[in-house]
């Protein structure tokens, strides 16, 4: 099974989107011969109209028959409503686990105010995605959860699943992240976005195992191309890739 | 926790003399707001309600009539369902008018702008926002130009944020556009340290404006209708993000005219709704 | 009594002045029923020490004892600017000491503060700092943010503390009501541009408006701006004349 796990429904100001439709997805999926998508926070559960996300989330598992599943999202200004609307969310089958980010959110990831979602995430038994980056300065709102700074909650919460998303975006960003995932076994990353580095797949199978690794695209805003073409052709064994390309995803989403 | 011991009784008198002026003040300028926001943000600051009964409630507590208001997600998600879900919202509020969010790209489903903008007007919506730094797009004609000839053809606000634009494309704006309303707002950044920019412009434009919620300056009140007359100065607020009695008390405590108060206060934004060209 | 404890007299290039005079300070505090204002002057933070002595008695004297002032202290000139201190403090019109870490480019926590700190408490004087956050567009705010005082607030605990702004943005508010809350020795000012909705009765709800004092960042910031605020908050009648001059009339010792 092929699993992007790592997009997300609907689209953006920020980015301009050729087609935002389910059909898009689909259509770009049934080529790619990816069998399930995850939505990692639609941009209506990110950008502040969580209702209206939800019911978007529930529109593409219905659409795409169960293939494009979603993540609940969390945003630890508004925590008490955000767990309620997850606990609904995460009663429903479309929904396989908890979305954070720190820099849309201005918290930092080792914050107190994210102990909500951690402890959701543990009493549903599902991955928590973060958003991970390295300090930058054209995009300095990265500063908000470089991999290090969950080191608090991975620790403390050694019964979450967590993966980096982007695993750590840059250069010094992915030796954190690969650093993380070495010392905690319940730490992962996916090769989602714009982190196009030659080498870095191979070096990521090296450091931290292919186990630990996910395929992810970052749809609506990246083409999956771009990742995939890496892991079909990086140099480490098959098994590896049909790890990373699905197999891992399938095991920490309890996709079936 | 209060240590009510400190105050002595003659000064908590004089506070409540003051308080109480000053509300009566802000009641009897009728305050129309450029600036309003409704839906929840990313990041919420201090208040946690942010729904259209929310807002109602806060224009009534700090005595603002009416006004136009945006939704909060609209510069950062999908603008044109963002846009529809606003005009819905409003659609029998009579004290609301809306304030849509659009890029320089035609929205999905219309070929022309007209066709997106006379059917958004005739939903009440009144003003639209362009945010061409974070949306990463020119405001220049070979980018923006069919957009803004039919906001110009409409006489429709163009509210503009000083960091998203620079100020030379301000001017290029008030040039080529005489007859659209340009309405200028110092979010995230006052614009404190800007009237090296916007006096020559304000000497200059008759449709270029200045709306009021950081709009902060020592004195600048009184010597910016001293100089260049009170039709430049809108009211907004900015809330709930900000404080409405930041622009409050810069009208009713200007030392200005009544009638260049209740300009700034409302009548200034009432006369550019009013050129608003309906469909 | 109500006093703006947090002006400048004079003005500075980078923010284009209406009218710096003191006679238009004192116009304005007539119109708005303020009684007493405190400045550190504009020659004082830039270095000329002598213009800003002579500014600062002569606008006591013109105003007839009602704009009184902070000294200055740069921490890079640590023999002259303490002597400078101890020179203003021996005039009645001086009644604090003001320091601002991002202007000097100096962290609020570094050991070069110490001399100011115990000649506040030698002195028997409050410290009036500077206080922000971490700010994308205005990076040496960095020096500035309430954390970084905690260990002078500790060690000198007769010294009480001005967190000038009260801390600048959200996270710098959350940052001194935490320090506030944690030391008596700490208050607060309402000046500048942190217009928040729900931030007077935010802070008062945290901290108690004992600790809390008008401000406007005059000859930059209209203090319209900030009053409207205090008169209008959901906070008592006893609370907005804490925060309008009580506080600021124990705290600089003042009497009208």
């Amino acid at each position: 099974m092929i699993v992007d796990s790592h997009m997300h429904l609907g689209m953006s100001a920020v980015t301009p989107c050729v087609d935002p439709s389910i059909e898009a997805v689909l259509a770009q999926m049934d080529h790619l011969g990816i069998d399930v998508s995850i939505s990692v926070g639609g941009s209506s559960q990110i950008f502040g109209r969580p209702e209206a996300g939800f019911e978007t989330a529930l529109e593409a598992y219905r659409l795409s028959g169960g293939r494009i599943l979603s993540c609940a999202y969390f945003n630890p200004h508004y925590a008490e409503e955000d767990v309620e609307r997850a606990r609904r969310q995460l009663e429903h089958e479309a929904f396989v686990g908890i979305k954070i980010v720190g820099s849309l959110t201005e918290c930092y990831a080792d914050d107190e105010r994210w102990h909500p979602a951690w402890r959701l995430a543990s009493e549903w038994g599902v991955p928590l995605v973060v958003h991970s980056w390295w300090v930058s300065d054209y995009n300095p709102r990265q500063r908000y959860h470089t991999p290090d700074q969950f080191e608090r909650y991975v620790r403390a919460y050694p019964e979450v699943n967590m993966i980096l998303g982007h695993a750590g975006g840059r250069y010094e960003g992915h030796r954190a992240a690969a650093k993380l995932a070495r010392s905690y076994p319940n730490v992962y990353m996916d090769l989602s976005g714009d982190s196009y580095s030659f080498g870095l797949v191979e070096w990521l199978v090296e450091q931290a195992g292919a186990d630990r690794i996910l395929f992810g695209s970052d749809l609506f805003m990246i083409d999956a191309r771009t990742v995939m073409g890496r892991v079909l052709d990086a140099d480490i064994s098959l098994e590896a890739k049909r790890l990373i390309l699905g197999e891992n995803a399938v095991r920490l989403f309890r996709l079936m | 926790m209060m240590s009510e011991k400190y105050v002595s009784p003659d000064a908590q008198a004089r506070v409540e003399r003051l308080v109480a002026e000053y509300r009566e003040q802000k009641k009897a300028l009728r305050f129309l707001d450029s600036n309003l926001w409704v839906g929840r943000p990313m990041q919420p600051g201090f208040c946690l309600r942010w729904d259209l009964e929310a807002l109602l409630g806060y224009m009534d507590r700090y005595a603002i009539e009416g006004g136009i208001v945006t939704h909060s997600a609209a510069a950062m998600e999908d603008p044109y369902a963002t846009n529809e879900e606003l005009l819905d919202w409003i659609a029998d509020q009579e004290r609301l008018w809306g304030g849509l969010v659009v890029t320089s790209e035609l929205p999905p489903g219309y070929s022309t702008w007209g066709d997106y903008l006379d059917r958004a007007i005739s939903r009440k919506a009144r003003l639209v926002r362009l945010f061409p730094a974070s949306h990463r797009f020119s405001l220049e004609r070979w980018c923006s130009g069919a957009l803004l000839d039919a906001l110009h053809e409409r006489r429709m606000l163009l509210a503009v944020w000083h960091i998203e634009t620079g100020w030379n494309a301000i001017k290029m704006l008030c040039d080529t556009y005489p007859d659209l309303p340009i309405l200028v707002e110092g979010r995230p950044q006052k614009i404190v340290y800007h009237n090296r920019f916007f006096y020559p412009l304000l000497e200059r434009y008759p449709n270029l404006h200045l709306e009021l919620h950081n709009l902060n300056v020592y004195l600048g009140i009184e010597d910016m209708v001293g100089r260049f007359g009170a039709e430049h100065l809108v009211f907004g607020s900015c809330l709930p993000f900000n404080d409405p009695n930041t622009a409050q008390m810069m009208v009713t405590a200007a030392r200005i005219g009544d009638s260049a108060k209740r300009q700034i206060a409302h009548g200034n934004l009432q006369n550019l709704l009013d050129g608003v060209m309906v469909p | 009594m109500i006093v703006d404890s947090h002006i400048h007299l004079g003005m500075g290039v980078s923010a284009p002045c209406v009218d710096s005079s003191v006679e238009a300070v004192l116009s304005l505090m007539d119109y708005l029923n303020v009684d007493l204002s405190i400045s550190t002057g504009f020659p004082l933070m830039f270095g000329r020490m002598d213009e800003g002595y002579d500014k600062a008695v002569a606008a006591y004297q013109s105003s007839g004892g009602r704009i009184l002032s902070c000294a200055f202290y740069n921490p890079h000139y640590p023999q002259e600017d303490l002597e400078w201190v101890r020179r203003c403090l021996d005039h009645e019109a001086f009644v604090g000491i003001k320091i601002h870490p991002p202007l000097v480019e100096c962290y609020g926590h570094d050991e070069r503060w110490e001399p100011i700190w115990r000649l506040a408490s030698e002195l028997g004087v409050p410290i009036v700092t500077h206080s922000w956050w971490v700010s994308d567009y205005n990076p040496v705010q960095r020096y500035a943010t309430p954390d970084q005082f905690e260990g002078y607030v500790r060690a000198f605990p007769d010294v009480n503390l001005i967190l000038g702004h009260a801390g600048g943005r959200y996270e710098g508010h959350r940052a001194a009501a935490r320090l506030a809350r944690s030391y008596p020795n700490v208050y607060m000012d309402l000046s500048g541009d942190s217009y928040s909705f729900g931030l007077v009765e935010w802070l008062v709800g945290q901290v108690g408006a004992e600790r809390i004092l008008f401000g406007s960042d005059l000859t930059m910031i209209d203090g319209r701006t900030t009053m409207g605020r205090v008169l209008d908050a959901d906070v008592s009648a006893a609370a907005k004349a804490l925060i309008l001059g009580e506080n600021a009339g124990r705290v600089f010792g003042l009497e009208h």
